[in-house]
């Protein structure tokens, strides 16, 4: 599963619909282009680390800049992972 | 410079179930699809509750045609959304850990809405208790009348069905509680000598005030104008309690009308607050005869539960429904013939319309409307 599909997706969730939000293309480029608010950006972290099966007090030292380093971080701490897009679609929605 | 009530959005549960794993098992009105994945710990049920009224299409019609200066009112009735108290001393259906903390601080949920109604110039909440809905249209007044606003929207959502709201109001026996409804066969209603008291329930309103210069401007056919609005409080020691003599009901009554610039004698319709507890009945029908002369009063909370700071605003919007539909309803299981605080339907009077509610810590609240316009 590629993770910045699986990001966008969820990030796309977490951002209020009428709102435009900016699909990451490169696993190097800074989150913050994506037009991720910071409660977006909570919003969208805390959903990755449910999909992931990484518990709350673990996901408190989550501070991502890239999506790189989101992956690295979920990698390090999961119990679990999404079997695909449309699967993590459906726990979030 | 006059307000109008120019679109309206609202939901009720008329589903009743015994929840018989809470610590005062009661029935409520509910809507079970809200708890669904709650204990996921990433949805909550009081936002489930809003998105029945929070219309998408109406949002974005509100946020691509602004009416100018545009404020937005939360009537949470809670500066918190109470489903996830620590407080719960027992696990029940509705124990669930909410994972977004921020979200449940009403103002930041209050922001997230307001700015999807495109509404950025004044955002607040309102956390009066019961009477949180109704007390917020004094707010819509002022700001239109006193600040230029040209438009108010309000939203109004409690998390009523939820183990802090359930174990706060069997606490205090406030709520009728499976218990004793069984020894006693009494079931809900209002201003009876034999039925009483109420179920909490689910539910939510929505609904946008115009100043005149918009509605003339937009060319919208309004839904009523909202005259007058008042909150008071009253001279009384217990800040759960209220006074026999509806001191608060008078006086909040006669803000509104003060306000409004009408006699009270032209108040002949009135959405009561009608919790059905022998101390609201007793408070709020002398409040009521003290400064109403001919009037009739209808009661919803036996009929939709008692949706706490929602219900002000979302049973004045039920009522002009029913006004629409040509008749002011009969306050359900009275069992004896009533003609002021009706058993029965009875058809649309002359005069207007007088919306009340009431909330723990002493706060009375009153709206004066004139007979819907559409």
């Amino acid at each position: 599963m590629d993770f910045l599909q699986l990001l966008n997706a969820v990030a796309r969730v977490a951002k209020p619909d009428y709102q435009e939000f900016i699909p990451l293309q490169d696993m190097a480029a800074p989150i913050a282009q994506s037009n991720l608010d910071s409660l977006d950006l909570l919003i969208t972290s805390i959903y990755l680390c449910e999909l992931y099966g990484i518990d709350q007090e673990t996901s408190k030292g989550m501070s991502p800049a890239t999506p790189q380093e989101l992956l690295n971080f979920l990698n390090e701490h999961k119990t679990k992972e999404p079997q695909s897009v449309e699967a993590a679609l459906k726990e979030v929605r | 410079m006059n307000v109008y009530l120019t679109q309206s959005r609202f939901t009720y549960s008329t589903h009743v179930e015994l929840l018989d794993d809470i610590l005062f098992p009661q029935k409520v009105h509910w809507f079970p699809e809200t708890y669904h994945k709650a204990t996921t710990g990433m949805f909550y049920p009081p936002h489930k509750v809003a998105e029945k009224v929070l219309d998408p299409d109406l949002m974005a019609d509100l946020r691509e045609n602004s009416a100018g200066k545009t404020a937005f009112i939360l009537a949470a009735g809670n500066t918190n959304f109470s489903g996830i108290s620590p407080h719960n001393k027992k696990p029940s259906r509705l124990s669930y850990a909410y994972k977004f903390l921020p979200l449940t601080l009403t103002q930041v949920y209050a922001a997230r809405v307001a700015q999807a109604c495109g509404a950025s110039d004044q955002i607040i909440t309102d956390s009066s208790a019961c009477a949180s809905s109704l007390k917020v249209l004094m707010d819509v007044s002022n700001l239109i009348q006193n600040y230029g606003f040209d438009r108010v929207i309000v939203l109004a959502v409690e998390d009523q069905v939820s183990n802090s709201v359930l174990e706060f109001f069997g606490e205090t026996r406030a709520a009728l509680l499976h218990e004793e409804e069984s020894k006693t066969g009494a079931v809900p209603s209002a201003f009876d000598s034999k039925n009483y008291g109420f179920y909490v329930g689910q539910g939510a309103a929505f609904a946008v005030f115009d100043s005149e210069q918009t509605v003339e401007r937009s060319g919208i056919d309004p839904i009523a104008r909202l005259m007058g609005a008042y909150s008071a409080s009253e001279v009384i020691n217990n800040a759960i309690g209220q006074r026999e003599d509806g001191q608060g009901f008078a006086q909040a009554i006669k803000g509104a009308a003060y306000y409004a610039d009408i006699n009270v004698e032209d108040i002949r319709t009135v959405k009561t607050h009608g919790t059905g507890t022998q101390s609201n009945n007793a408070s709020e029908s002398a409040g009521l005869r003290s400064v109403l002369k001919d009037f009739i009063a209808t009661a919803y909370k036996p009929r939709i539960g008692h949706t706490m700071g929602v219900s002000g605003l979302l049973e004045t919007l039920l009522l002009f429904e029913d006004m629409q539909s040509g008749f002011v309803p009969g306050i359900p299981n009275r069992s004896e013939e009533d003609a002021v605080f009706l058993s029965a339907h009875a058809p649309v009077p002359d005069g207007l319309v007088l919306s009340v509610a009431a909330g723990m810590g002493n706060i009375y609240s009153a709206a004066i409307f004139d007979r819907p316009c559409r």
